[in-house]
């Protein structure tokens, strides 16, 4: 599966919209470490699940049972450009506060008109990497009316906004994962951004 | 809607194989006998409304649905609109377009009627959904596409993405234009509605606008059929009623107003919310989405014109939590660090179960 650095979110949108990835990504079970070395980032991988990951930008896309069912989601957007889930041209602008920047993605939900019954449940300060940045919690109905579920961290570093999101049907599957993905969170780290690369 | 998310469904609508058919009269008094398939589709067209009721997409404003009615009603005779119970409603989504269900439930997008002026536009919209309901267009077109079985995303596909056949969407627009002639409309309207549409296409750079849009040429084309409709059929420089229909929209301004916003598409959602400030200056609503507009899009000056317009907002209506926390982020920004946290305070005073409580507090806490 192909991501643009810019569309993290949009992998949510796709799920949202039509439960399958636009192209079938190729998947390989997870290692203990997982380092995106251009983006900037480091997480440890839930053990036994499937990885995916763009050879360009380095997002990873992490699932047990199927995206359609549960997606871990990390990767970064670059300062002046639209994190959209389809409609938002509303970019990243550098020197936005955690308040402003949860402002973005909760604008950025709410101008997908696919998605529809959206409510924010949480929105509160959260601190990743040492750094301070947002937790949004958000439950919608996608395109075929199926109540889901999103939880959102992200933070800025360097002049990137990195984003970490777990998706997963409202019913059974969002509790379920939950604290696999708040664990991924936890591992989360900042590194150094190096040069372009292929990713293999 | 209008998202690929109907490829499936809609493959074999319009272009499947036709059979033929008994004729399917049009609707246009009570007592039409409804056949088991067309019994199925109207069905659907229940469910179809009762899903788009639960979406939370409506604006439910009764005023303006009660306006849309009057306008129904000017253009179909009584027992038309009683044999196929017309209701009309509006949804919340910022691209130009309208549907009618089976079931006679009128849709018209929010961001069709922002982007209107005259109730003659208003009335050529309606028209042609109405003549889809009152030919029973769908029923015809499931019955030449025998493959066709939609299910609820199926048939808001057809009705408000792909579109009917050419032979149908024609036929509909012919009997708008006869239809706002009968009732006194320009009918010269029916061309300004579909440039409209071309012209969002433009701005918007749609690359594969959804058949209801129609591509470019066609567009084009429909513009130019409906001019010479017009002038064969009569009524050019007949009522626009323009400064009924936007006294009688406002509030869809604000509504679309703050979608656009959400989107990020800050020229039409500063367009609509000036425009709704003119007719309704003493809103606070109206000054709190031009202070939010300035606030996100951050041009040049946005700092004095966004705390400006919170502080209108705040002057016409004490309460407006939204404004007061506008007023905060941005006196936070300015670094008037005591005046934001003095806003704050009142915002979270007036809305302590805000969602952003906890960022509010961290900065009231020293960490902006």
């Amino acid at each position: 599966m192909s991501l643009a650095p810019r569309s993290v979110v949009l992998a949510a949108a796709a799920v949202a919209a039509a439960c399958v990835p636009p192209r079938p990504p190729a998947w390989v079970p997870t290692q203990p470490s997982y380092v995106a070395a251009v983006a900037g980032f480091e997480v440890v991988p839930p053990p036994a699940w499937m990885r995916s990951n763009g050879r360009q930008d380095e997002t990873l896309v992490l699932t047990r049972d199927g995206t359609s069912l549960q997606r871990i989601v990390v990767g970064s957007s670059e300062v002046g450009k639209p994190i959209g889930i389809g409609a938002s041209k509303r970019p990243v602008q550098a020197g936005m506060s955690p308040q402003e920047l949860a402002e973005l993605v909760i604008d950025d939900l709410r101008a997908a008109e696919s998605l529809t019954a959206i409510q924010i449940l949480e929105n509160a300060p959260a601190t990743l990497s040492g750094r301070r940045g947002f937790r949004v919690v958000a439950s919608f109905r996608d395109a075929r009316g199926l109540p889901r579920r999103l939880a959102l961290y992200g933070l800025f570093g360097g002049s990137r906004l990195y984003e970490l999101f777990y998706l997963a049907p409202e019913r059974h599957y969002f509790a379920r994962d939950l604290p696999v993905f708040e664990e991924l969170a936890r591992s989360f780290r900042l590194r150094e951004p190096g040069p372009p690369r292929q990713i293999q | 809607m209008r998202r690929p998310l109907a490829a499936l469904a809609l493959a074999c609508s319009a272009c499947a194989t036709e059979t033929a058919q008994a004729p399917v009269a049009p609707r246009d008094r009570p007592g039409v006998a409804v056949d088991e398939d067309e019994a199925r589709i109207l069905r659907l067209g229940e469910t179809t409304e009762k899903r788009l009721e639960e979406s939370g997409r409506l604006h439910p404003d009764p005023g303006l649905e009660a306006y849309l009615l009057e306008v129904g009603r000017r253009l179909e005779p009584p027992e038309v609109v009683e044999a196929n119970r017309f209701r009309f409603r509006v949804l919340r989504d910022t691209h130009p377009g309208a549907f009618g269900l089976p079931n006679g439930t009128i849709y018209v997008h929010t961001g069709t009627l922002a982007r209107m002026e005259s109730e003659a536009e208003l009335a050529a919209v309606l028209g042609h959904e109405m003549a889809h309901v009152v030919h029973r267009d769908v029923l015809r077109q499931l019955r030449r596409s025998q493959l066709w079985r939609p299910d609820w995303t199926g048939l808001m596909h057809v009705a408000s993405v792909t579109g009917y056949s050419r032979e149908l969407e024609a036929e509909a627009d012919r009997d708008a234009v006869l239809r706002m002639k009968a009732a006194g409309y320009d009918t010269a309207d029916a061309a300004r509605f579909f440039e409209r549409l071309r012209d969002w296409i433009v701005a918007e750079e749609i690359k594969s606008p959804p058949t209801y849009y129609s591509t470019h040429p066609r567009i084009e084309e429909r513009i130019e059929s409906s001019r010479m409709l017009a002038a064969s059929v009569g009524g050019v420089g007949g009522r626009r009623n323009a400064d009924v229909y936007v006294r009688r929209t406002a509030s869809v301004l604000l509504v679309n107003g703050r979608v656009e916003l959400a989107a990020g598409r800050y020229r039409a959602s500063w367009d609509q919310a000036r425009r709704y400030v003119s007719l309704e200056p003493n809103d606070a609503a109206g000054h709190l989405l031009l202070g939010e507009i300035a606030r996100r899009d951050a041009t040049a000056g946005w700092m004095e014109s966004a705390l400006a317009s919170y502080r209108r907002a705040i002057e016409l209506d004490p309460k407006e939590t939204e404004a007061w926390r506008g007023l905060g982020l941005v006196l936070a920004k300015k670094g008037d660090v005591e005046e934001a946290k003095g806003a704050f305070r009142r915002y979270l005073e007036l809305a302590p179960n805000a969602p952003d409580r906890a960022h509010v507090e961290a900065v009231l806490g020293g960490k902006p």
